[in-house]
């Protein structure tokens, strides 16, 4: 498979007004290729919209370095990037907010085309609109007459305009409704197999990644704790953090089971050694003085901790 | 929290600063006008304009004029006006003052307690006849103009009914010192302060209804009912509290803006020799002296008033006292 | 089984000043010890539902019944029910952010809670607000009365939220999306902390979209589509072998997180009607798969199994 997007040690770190420094990423190293699902998962600042938007060039890395088919992107200026734009799309979770309210459906989706100098305008968006299964007659509409659901499709038509090989998904289906949900995540995943896209899907309902992605990549305060592919990882997860998530999700078919103690930490102050040791069940005196650097268990298996499960 | 204390006051001199050296710039600096033969005054004698450009150095660098200028105006404080013939205009300043100071007092005593009356009413009575009178009434209030409303009430109160048992009480024009006698100090400025008050009621009386019927859309306002909180203490207590923050700062930036000489207007009309009055008066007679000293006199006010606005800020959010807001 | 019901909504119906139902036809009970479910997707009325019950709707128009501890809620005058909202009956919500005043502190607002229902000194309605604190595991309980919503974490403002909710002991503690803001490892540890207030014998009516919430935390279950109460019963039973043709679609629409991964999750076609353009038969009906001509006509809710309801014409007999 050939790598489309490469990340090497990114960092991303925001200066507060107090003299403080936020540590939204540390040192992440990820790898896409072609037509892969990379799912980021974590919870509340853990850091996974922060990279989403620094892997395509949204904000510029603290330090580090993002490779698109091989070129440095993460050094251009905001207008050597436009070349790159059309190539990486993002999907953002709030559709409410990605529409002008005062523009037409139609407006707003001849946009990316033209701000590019695409032709052939109304044929893409009739061919996208049929593959989002909507009909052709929500163009003239405006943003407030659709549903939850039905936006999110929108959504997606509209980032999917220009053809991207990259779509960084941020939270796209958690706004919605159980069933509103189930539609979005069989939409995305027949898009992704029939366009060949690349996905990275944010989010923080494992259920609902296991479901799009192929692999999976754990965050916890700005790092990656666990990276694999997604059925092996959530079947047995190396990472104490990625089987209490697993743990917690609440199903129908299993009694509440016991909780992780504590919050997630302050990403401003972050603790010593492993960030997990302060939650972790597991946690040995080592894990509070030294931070454990990702190692691969496994084909296709990283994990960061000094006494992993597997 | 002594480093964010320094820190503000050293943003304060900065902007008085700021303040000062354009208003210098405007009334010294400016090409083409020789601010000597201004100070001077029409048909000065030659003497008297070559006393003036020594004693203020404009025959020197303008920064060595600037600080002649500062020198005079804060230090020495013995600026003087060759137009009024030799007033020192410092102290003229500093006497009109407490003038002002009463009456901008005065009418904001009387405006905020009116416009939180009929804000609360109107908001309480949303979409009800008396929300729509008071809406009406404070609109009309915010739209006549101050000095027409004060001549009105000066020939209602001085001429025409002045002799009906209702206004007999109603002193000369003028302002009566609070050391002479509280009483008339009280009576003096009761009309003027109350005509200056009209147009301010009807506008704070409509931002708080605004930002009350916003807060009270909160969930936190929800909350305080689901808690068994009577609408008495709903509105009054929770409502208010999360509604001050607009209503606060605006009443600090038009409390320091009568203060520092906005009052103009109701000051000529009621005859009170306050600030505003002043700089009337400089202007009338082009007074350059006497200009900057009021104009200077205001910035600085309006700076203070500034900073306490914020202060009041951090005691009413502790949110802001962190320095962030929100999430 | 046998224990007392505290709270019974009888054909509670809930409408607009213009006429627009609202709520068609909810009817539940919940007894002390018990934790009732009340499941539905946005705009389904179970959030109307609860703040009913709390009479916090001003404006539109109750009918039906709300039966709380014997006495009738609807018609009640308002200085009654405002005695039983904090006291008798507490209600907690989604984001504990926006819930709690931003511009108080913590403890002073539990404090109120308390002063307006006992006639206490400050002194003492302070200590059971640190107590209660306590209780609800929010460490350092002195220190974090004295703080700010803003400075606390979401999970120990969602703590401190269920504080104030007991502070005045209420037989009925109502949560509406009490973990919808949370991280789901800190939703892990506020349901235990629900599922502890249910043991201590209150009853608990939670409102929630997700059916693995339901299953974790409750006994019973009521699943609400447009205004109505589809199915009802022991969540066991119900999680089990659903009823209603709904809430199997609603269950089988969770992606599963074990197992083969399916191709395509099982979706329901369509979405909800509006409250202004509900069908005149089955609510459900133009997206349901086992749709027949007799759907034309409304199901009553029907008793086909010993202590689970549901309507639908499926089980009729």
């Amino acid at each position: 498979m050939t790598v489309l997007l490469e990340a090497k040690n990114l960092s991303k770190h925001y200066r507060l007004s107090h003299g403080e420094t936020l540590r939204a990423v540390s040192d992440v190293s990820l790898v896409v290729h072609c037509g892969e699902a990379l799912a980021l998962v974590g919870e509340s600042g853990c850091g996974k919209s922060t990279l989403g938007r620094t892997l395509i060039g949204l904000g510029a890395p603290s330090s580090g370095e993002v490779f698109f088919e091989g070129e440095r992107i993460s050094s251009l200026s905001d207008r050597a990037l436009r070349r790159w734009r059309p190539r990486m799309q993002m999907v953002f979770q709030d559709s409410s907010s990605t529409f002008n309210p005062r523009r037409t459906i139609g407006d707003t989706l001849a946009e990316p085309m033209r701000i590019h100098g695409r032709t052939g305008i109304a044929d893409r968006i009739a061919m996208l609109l049929e593959q989002v299964g909507l009909s052709s007659s929500v163009l003239s509409r405006y943003p407030h007459e659709f549903s939850g659901g039905q936006r999110q499709r929108l959504n997606i038509a509209r980032a999917l305009m220009l053809g991207p090989d990259l779509l960084v998904a941020d939270e796209p289906t958690s706004a919605l409704d159980v069933s509103v949900q189930a539609q979005i995540v069989n939409l995305l995943r027949d898009l992704r197999n029939s366009l060949g896209v690349a996905c990275v899907f944010i989010s923080h309902d494992l259920a609902v990644v296991r479901q799009m992605a192929d692999r999976i990549a754990v965050m916890y305060l700005g790092r990656i704790v666990e990276e694999g592919d997604v059925l092996a990882v959530l079947e047995a997860p190396a990472h104490p953090y990625t089987r209490a998530l697993l743990n917690a999700v609440p199903r129908p078919d299993r009694p509440l089971p016991p909780s992780l103690k504590g919050d997630v930490p302050s990403p401003i102050h972050p603790p010593q050694g492993c960030a997990f040791h302060t939650r972790c069940p597991l946690a040995q005196p080592r894990c509070s003085q030294e931070r454990p650097e990702l190692h691969r268990i496994a084909e296709g298996r990283t994990v960061a901790c000094h006494y992993p499960l597997l | 929290m002594i480093r964010s204390f320094a820190s503000r006051t050293g943003q304060m001199l900065l902007v008085i600063f700021g303040i000062s050296v354009l208003v210098f710039c405007i009334f010294f600096a400016t090409p083409g006008a020789d601010p000597t033969a201004r100070i001077a005054g029409r048909g000065a004698s030659p003497q008297v304009v070559a006393r003036i450009r020594a004693e203020y150095g404009f025959d020197r660098p303008l920064p060595v004029q600037y600080v002649t200028m500062m020198q005079k105006l804060f230090v020495s404080r013995d600026l003087t006006s060759f137009v009024n013939h030799g007033q020192r205009v410092v102290p003229e300043v500093l006497q009109a003052a407490p003038v002002t100071l009463s009456l901008v007092l005065w009418a904001a005593f009387f405006w905020v307690s009116g416009s939180l009356v009929f804000g609360i009413a109107s908001a309480v009575l949303r979409d009800s006849w008396v929300d729509r009178l008071l809406m009406v009434l404070g609109l009309i209030g915010l739209s006549m103009p101050v000095f027409w409303l004060g001549e009105v009430v000066n020939l209602v109160t001085q001429s025409r009914w002045h002799d009906m048992f209702l206004f007999r009480w109603v002193p000369p024009l003028g302002y009566v010192p609070f050391s002479q006698s509280p009483w008339g100090w009280a009576k003096a400025l009761f009309l003027p302060s109350l005509t200056l008050a009209v147009c301010f009621i009807g506008l704070y009386a409509r931002v708080l209804r605004s930002e009350l019927l916003t807060a009270m859309g909160e969930d936190s306002i929800r909350t305080a009912r689901a808690k068994g909180a009577g609408p008495v203490r709903v509105w009054l207590w929770h409502g208010l509290r999360l509604s001050w923050l607009s209503y606060v700062s605006l009443f600090g930036l038009d409390f320091a803006q009568l203060l520092g000489g906005g009052a103009l207007l109701t000051e000529v009309v009621f005859a009170l020799p306050g600030v505003g009055r002043l700089t009337y008066q400089a202007l009338a007679t082009l007074d350059l002296p006497l200009i900057m000293a009021t104009v200077m006199y205001a910035a600085v006010f309006v700076v203070i008033a500034n900073a306490l606005v914020d202060g009041l800020y951090a005691l009413l959010d502790p949110r802001i006292r962190e320095g962030r807001h929100g999430r | 089984m046998g224990a007392e019901v505290l709270l019974k909504l009888h054909h509670l119906h809930l409408e607009l000043p213009d006429g627009t139902a609202l709520l068609e036809d909810v009817s539940l009970n919940v007894r002390r010890g018990d934790a009732l479910g009340v499941v539905g997707e946005s705009g389904s009325g179970k959030s109307l539902t609860a703040m009913s019950v709390m009479g916090l709707l001003p404006g539109l128009k109750a009918s039906g019944s709300i039966r709380f501890e014997g006495r009738e809620l609807l018609g009640m005058k308002d200085r009654e029910w405002r005695r039983l909202r904090g006291a008798g009956m507490a209600m907690i919500f989604q984001d504990p952010m926006t819930a709690f005043l931003p511009v108080r502190s913590i403890g002073a607002q539990i404090d109120e809670q308390i002063r307006l229902h006992e006639r206490i000194s400050r002194r003492e309605a302070r200590a059971r607000t640190v107590a209660l604190l306590g209780r609800m595991g929010v460490p350092d309980s002195e220190a974090a009365a004295k703080r700010y919503p803003h400075q606390l974490s979401g999970g120990l403002r969602q703590r401190a939220m269920i504080a104030m909710a007991l502070s005045c002991g209420p037989s009925l503690l109502i949560a509406d999306e009490p973990t919808t803001a949370l991280d789901v490892t800190v939703q892990a540890q506020i349901l235990t902390l629900l599922c502890e207030i249910r043991d201590s014998g209150a009853g608990v009516m939670l409102i929630t979209h997700d059916m693995g919430v339901v299953a974790q935390t409750c006994t019973h279950v009521a699943v609400v589509y447009s205004g109505l109460v589809v199915e009802q019963g022991p969540v066991a039973a119900v999680m089990a072998r659903p009823l209603h043709p709904y809430t199997q679609a609603l269950l089988e629409a969770i992606p599963p997180l074990d197992g083969p991964r399916p191709d395509a999750l099982p979706t329901i076609p369509g979405r909800p009607p509006a409250p202004d353009a509900r069908p005149e038969g089955c609510v459900f009906a133009p997206r349901c798969r086992y749709v027949r001509s007799d759907c034309a006509v409304r199901p009553a809710l029907r008793e086909p199994e010993e202590g689970r309801r549901v309507a639908c014409v499926l089980y009729d007999a």
